[in-house]
């Protein structure tokens, strides 16, 4: 485990970041591959921790995980490094995207071409949902908020904020009955 | 305030209440810079979402990027960015140190029990404002409101194909998307 060097971790998280499109679990094979397969600077069963634990905190993935390995890996130095080498590629692509896109605006084949993408994306997310779905809707209560989310957002204006808080209420309902059902049992 | 710090204090606050990465941001994101803020329109945060996904990084962190970098230039893209990394650096941070205890304990499994079909619903709620910017030319609320519905027919077909090779074969989406962007142009503003 000590074998690996600071500008390693950072070198593999930069590349890893740079050909992965659409980060977060787009960078688990290519983390597998690298890490597990070819450094064996981590194990097949650190890797499924990392995946289970980065999806239940809050952030974007791609910086939980880089922060993750690289703690694992080399401490709070291995976690700096890993976050911020993570971040360049991303960050010098959106760069040049926006200061592209803004001398693009009016042109009616880009205008015709982002409709075309957006009604793609649309789709994207939809199958997403759906797929999604099938994993979370598992319990009627699970189909109540999942509805009244959706109501709320799409028809009454409600914050998302206040749905997700709304849902973690709903959580520790959950957290109440099973330490009840614990001290019965 | 400074726009700087704000732009980072924006984004460290959305980014709290994102888990589990990828499409579950969306919503937040749509609600805390087009609906909140007002960076950009719908239509233009559509846009992005769209580009998130052909160019490397996550969609948070891309479009916290792209808003601090229409703000503020550069150093808005820096403080935004900066702002988006720090919820997760910390807590992921303190996950690695008390690591075992996190993934023991039963109760952050059932907070999410409650918060993932919410977040759920909230992406649902997203694919109608998406909808909105492309596959119809009046917003969907306003069908409960007066009953009508404009719709784009280029958008609607576009919709329709996507969703039907998407569902199907789930092609890498850089060539989803080149497709949708030429049939935007061929079948132009119809």
């Amino acid at each position: 485990m000590t074998s690996c060097k600071l500008h390693s971790i950072a070198w593999d998280f930069f590349w890893i970041s740079a050909v992965t499109l659409g980060g977060g679990m787009a960078m688990v094979p290519v983390m597998q591959r690298e890490f597990v397969e070819k450094h064996g600077w981590l194990t097949d069963d650190d890797m499924v921790e990392i995946i289970a634990v980065t999806h239940s905190l809050p952030g974007v993935i791609a910086v939980n995980m880089a922060v993750l390995v690289g703690y694992r890996l080399r401490g709070l130095a291995g976690a700096l490094a890993a976050a911020f080498s993570a971040v360049i590629a991303p960050f010098a692509a959106i760069v040049l995207v926006a200061a592209g896109r803004s001398a693009m605006t009016g042109c009616t084949v880009v205008d015709n071409a982002f409709l075309g993408v957006r009604a793609a994306v649309t789709a994207m997310i939809l199958v997403s949902a759906v797929k999604l779905g099938k994993g979370i809707l598992v319990s009627p209560v699970s189909w109540v908020l999942a509805v009244a989310g959706f109501v709320a957002c799409a028809f009454f204006g409600v914050d998302v904020t206040v749905v997700i808080l709304l849902g973690a209420l709903a959580g520790l309902a959950y957290i109440v009955a099973a330490a009840i059902k614990r001290r019965r049992g | 305030m400074s726009i700087l710090l704000q732009l980072y204090l924006i984004f460290a606050k959305t980014a709290i209440l994102t888990f589990g990465g990828g499409y579950a941001m969306i919503p937040l994101f749509r609600d805390e810079i087009v609906v909140k803020h007002a960076f950009m329109d719908g239509a233009e945060f559509a846009n992005l979402v769209a580009l998130a996904q052909v160019t490397p990084g996550p969609i948070g962190l891309n479009s916290a990027t792209y808003v601090g970098m229409s703000q503020a230039g550069v150093p808005g893209a820096i403080a935004a960015t900066l702002g988006v990394m720090t919820p997760a650096f910390v807590t992921t941070l303190a996950a690695a140190i008390f690591l075992s205890r996190v993934s023991k304990s039963g109760w952050l499994k059932e907070l999410l029990r409650g918060i993932r079909p919410c977040v759920l619903g909230v992406i649902a709620a997203a694919v109608v404002f998406f909808a909105d910017t492309s596959v119809f030319t009046s917003p969907v609320s306003s069908l409960v409101r007066d009953g009508r519905l404009g719709v784009s027919p280029a958008g609607l077909v576009i919709f329709v194909c996507a969703l039907i090779v998407e569902w199907r074969w789930k092609p890498a989406p850089v060539w989803l998307l080149a497709g949708s962007a030429l049939a935007g142009i061929v079948l132009g503003g119809w």
